[in-house]
């Protein structure tokens, strides 16, 4: 074990805050989904994992450009979710939370093997955004594609913010999600919002994935990892709370980053070890958790 | 506390965040009496069930079951003191037999442990035939002995789900048994026969205290009436006299207004 | 081309026995069913042939006696593990560093496996069955994940990914248990043994316990059932025979390292389980027979068992939530082609 200077502590804190706001986008797609219909959806890392495919043979393989590559995998993943949620979960409404459970993981099984046969097992490299020339800040270096990743971050959860607060459709999801026999007294189509949670949840999980792939890279089982931290960092934040899951994103990948700094053989326990600590010792989190099961 | 008083609750409170569910509630049930539980809608009534079984925490107050300490316990013990209840929201082993509901009443009056069971032991063979003939008798006793035994309970008709909740909670000769709406959802025969049953189950010597929205019901059968409205008690004290009561009314009509 | 087309008749052999095998077991009642499973167990090397699909034979009965722990955990009392895996580890590496390392005895070391994945079990699952539904389901998994994690890190004590060879067989006196066939033999015992514990079990008053929390833990409660206890137990129970079937692959084997213990394979248990069909003891051979014969049929050719085994879990929870078998027989059945049964635990 040795104990890093102030330049390295620099250097894992701007790869920790990374590392947090993807995190934080996948915990936001967890609590999309927990809110609106009680699950945990085990598939939520295959859509990041999808995200970062598509983005990857949109830009690499028909040479689209960038945006129109992110573009692209935010609405197919988008798609994708929503076809989740009619082919899987709508038929099964009224299961136990046993089946559910199975249900989802059944989902992810499957598009980690559709993944596979499309895209093969190598991992897939992917450009950066924009330039691969470091920027160094008080001996750290940060490189774009950092600055990207937390920018991108940023203004989708504004846009998650305004669509929930000052919108009609966000209004009627979060009347869904404290009540959906009320909501769907007065009038909202109950189950319509289920569908546009679970598109909303693919949406981050895609982006989430195109936005990381330039520096993780793309491989077909890249969401058994993503997705599990990302379920982690909701946990540490408190489940169904969205402002729980930025906060525990971000903490969760400043604390792996600084931890795999000082111990790297244990950086993937970190996060496993957070989250049961938190599931055990304060089960609603850091910031509260709604509607548990 | 007389020596005859199979429940008593003594200023029991539950506060479900800015809600007094139940508020400082006392009453007590005596040896071999119906007593009944009456009020509005979302008066309180089960969650009053649920503070004596254990499953909800009481905020304040005691409840004592045959002299003992039941406040804080979890429900396994509860039910070992003696008290048995049914659900309003019926709360069958759905994936059990209609049998084997009934031989889980009878938990808490056997013993066999994991090791005996995996072995299959003399000790357990008896033991588990003696549940099983219980079990029939308690079956036969609600009159589900025209069921076929290895139905699967989630498949009843919803009426005889409700016998069969009861023939449950009678296995463990408990006593006293919670009854919570037993006759909701039922026809006016079956309502009769469910009156006779209970009378029926008094007489075995089994105290009941009973929730119900059916006035004819709880009238013709109960001895003694509890009537809760907001949480609070509002009257206490036989049929006739609740009937009358204007405090009573007025509970009952500001519902309907 | 001939030594593929023989295995997979082989294949088909095993299948077909093992079909006709859980079927008519499941039409009996009481204990013959022990006499029956016996007495096809014996015959079934013979019909095999090969020695590589005995072999395949005793895998698939290691992985039924993981699946059998599991679904009386999962498909009886209604609790979630994805971390079963981990208690395999856990049974097989205690087998390993003690008979390879230590050089204590297969037998003791067997011993030794199955106590200490009890005993885990014990002790993470008082903190983690207070948990339910899917933080259960998370709390097992962190738990699986740490755990192999560990196999890998702890390196002393595991040799790390480079895993552990050299695991003497099982003997008894001078005979070893050193050819497929032999260890076959072991493993059928095994396999018998546990199903009839399992078997006790659950049509007893432990058993209607356990499927009564599933069915209504507030209801069990208050009929006296302490639910948080038999939770443990059977978690416990659960973890013991995970750790019996990681003993016995490790003794199979003669070689483990920690990617056989990963979080894939608890998920390959529980789909074992949900094929195999929850609440099912015979659905445990079957369930662990198919998934380790589809995935050894598709690692030879194409990679799409994923696909298959996703695809397949999805459909079966949500139109056969019992399972292939009983809900095939369903089908049949309303078809008028299969004579109505008694239900299995009615016995
Ligand atoms: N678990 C709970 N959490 C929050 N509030 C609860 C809970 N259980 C009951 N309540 C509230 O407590 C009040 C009393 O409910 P309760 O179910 O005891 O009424 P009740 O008398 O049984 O009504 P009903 O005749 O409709 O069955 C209601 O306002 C109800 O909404
Ligand atoms: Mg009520």
């Amino acid at each position: 074990m040795n104990l890093p200077d102030a330049a390295q502590l620099l250097q894992y804190l701007i790869s920790g805050l990374t590392l947090g706001s993807v995190y934080a986008m996948i915990a936001l797609g967890f609590t999309l989904i927990h809110n609106a219909t009680g699950i945990v959806n085990f598939a939520q890392g295959e859509f990041v994992a999808f995200g970062a495919l598509i983005a990857i043979s949109c830009s690499t393989t028909l040479g689209l450009p960038m945006p129109l590559a992110v573009l692209i995998a935010v609405a197919g993943v988008a798609l994708l979710g929503a076809a989740l949620e009619r082919a899987a979960i709508r038929p099964a409404r009224r299961a136990s939370v046993i089946t559910l459970i199975i249900i989802t993981i059944g989902a992810s099984i499957f598009l980690r093997g559709i993944a596979m046969w499309v895209w093969g097992s190598d991992a897939l490299p992917m450009r950066y955004f924009s330039g691969d020339e470091p920027i160094g800040i008080g001996g750290a270096s940060i490189l774009p594609q950092h600055l990207w990743i937390v920018g991108i971050v940023l203004v989708t959860m504004a846009a998650l913010w305004v669509l929930g607060e000052k919108t009609q459709v966000g209004k009627a999801m979060r009347a869904c999600a404290v009540d959906r026999d009320a909501a769907q007294l007065v009038g909202i189509p109950a189950s319509r919002m289920v569908m546009l949670s679970f598109a909303l949840s693919g949406m981050l999980g895609g982006l989430a994935g195109a936005i990381v792939c330039p520096l993780a890279m793309g491989q077909w089982d890249m969401g058994i990892t993503l997705g599990l931290k990302g379920f982690a960092a909701a946990i540490l934040g408190g489940m169904g709370n969205p402002v729980g899951a930025v906060l525990g994103g971000v903490l969760l990948g400043i604390l792996e980053s600084l931890g795999a700094g000082f111990w790297s053989g244990l950086k993937n326990a970190i996060a496993f070890a957070v989250m049961l600590i938190v599931l055990l010792a304060r089960p609603s989190g850091l910031l509260g958790a709604r509607g548990r099961q | 506390m007389s020596a005859g008083t199979i429940l008593q609750l003594e200023s029991v409170t539950k506060r479900f965040g800015g809600l007094v569910a139940v508020d400082r509630l006392s009453f007590s049930v005596q040896d071999g009496q119906i007593k009944a539980l009456i009020g509005p809608n979302g008066a309180g009534k089960t969650t009053v069930f649920n503070l004596i079984t254990g499953v909800y925490g009481l905020d304040e107050g005691e409840i004592e079951v045959t002299g003992k300490r039941a406040a804080g316990l979890p429900s396994h013990e509860v039910a070992r003191l003696g008290v048995a209840r049914t659900f309003q929201n019926v709360e069958l082993f759905g994936n059990m037999t209609v049998l084997e509901n009934v031989m889980v009443g009878l938990h808490t009056r056997t013993k066999t442990g994991i090791f005996g069971a995996s072995l299959r032991l003399p000790g357990m063979q008896s033991e588990e035939a003696a549940i099983a003939e219980r079990a029939r008798s308690c079956l036969g006793l609600v009159g589900l002995d025209g069921v076929r035994p290895e139905t699967e309970a989630h498949s009843l008709p919803f009426g005889q789900q409700r016998l069969l909740e009861v023939a449950r909670g009678l296995a463990a000769d408990p006593a006293v048994l919670l009854l919570d709406e037993p006759a909701a959802g039922l026809s006016t025969a079956e309502t009769a026969r469910l009156g006779e049953l209970v009378q029926r189950i008094r007489d075995m010597g089994v105290t009941v205290l009973l929730v119900d929205h059916d006035m004819d019901l709880v009238m013709e059968i109960s001895d003694e009436v509890v009537v809760l409205d907001h949480g609070v008690k509002i009257a206490e004290g036989a049929p006739r006299d609740v009937q009358r009561d204007p405090q009573v009314i007025a509970a009952y009509l500001g519902e309907e207004s | 081309m001939s030594v593929r087309g023989k295995s997979r008749q082989c294949r088909l052999a095993i299948t077909a026995a093992l079909t006709a095998l859980v079927g008519w077991g499941t039409q009996l009642r009481t204990w013959h069913w022990l006499v029956v499973a016996a007495a096809a167990a014996a015959v079934l090397p013979f019909l095999l042939g090969s020695g590589y699909a005995v072999g395949l034979a005793a895998e698939i009965g290691i992985y039924t006696i993981v699946a059998l722990g599991l679904n009386l955990l999962m498909g009886y009392a209604g609790q979630v593990s994805l971390g079963q895996a981990a208690f395999v580890g856990i049974g097989a590496y205690t087998s390993a560093i003690l008979t390879a390392k230590v050089g204590l005895s297969p037998w003791l070391s067997m011993v030794a496996g199955v106590t200490l994945s009890g005993l885990t079990a014990a002790v993470v699952g008082v903190p983690l069955l207070k948990l339910r539904g899917h933080y259960l389901a998370m709390g097992t998994l962190g738990f699986g994940v740490i755990m192999n994690i560990l196999m890998v890190q702890w390196e002393d004590l595991t040799r790390g990914t480079v895993g552990i060879w050299g695991i003497p067989p099982l003997s008894i006196g001078g005979f070893a248990f050193d050819t497929d066939l032999r260890f076959y033999y072991v493993v059928a015992g095994a396999v018998i043994l546990c199903m009839a514990m399992a078997s006790n079990i659950i049509n007893s008053r432990v058993g209607r316990a356990m499927r009564a929390v599933h069915g209504s833990e507030v209801a069990a409660g208050t009929s006296g059932v302490d639910t948080g206890r038999y939770k443990l137990q059977v978690f416990i129970l659960s973890g013991a025979m995970a750790g019996l079937a990681g003993s016995l692959y490790a003794h199979h084997f003669r070689y483990i390292e920690p990617a056989s213990f990963g979080f894939g394979h608890s998920i390959e248990f529980v789909v074992m389980v949900v094929i195999g069909g929850m609440a099912s003891i015979w659905g445990a051979i079957f369930g662990a027979g198919a998934v380790t014969l589809i995935a050894e049929q598709v690692r030879r050719s194409l990679q799409y068992s994923p696909i298959i085994f996703g695809f397949v879990l999805v459909a079966i929870m949500i139109f056969m939530p019992w399972g292939l078998w009983r809900g095939g027989m369903d089908v049949l059945r309303r078809l008028g082609w299969a004579r109505s049964r008694q239900r299995v635990s009615a016995r």
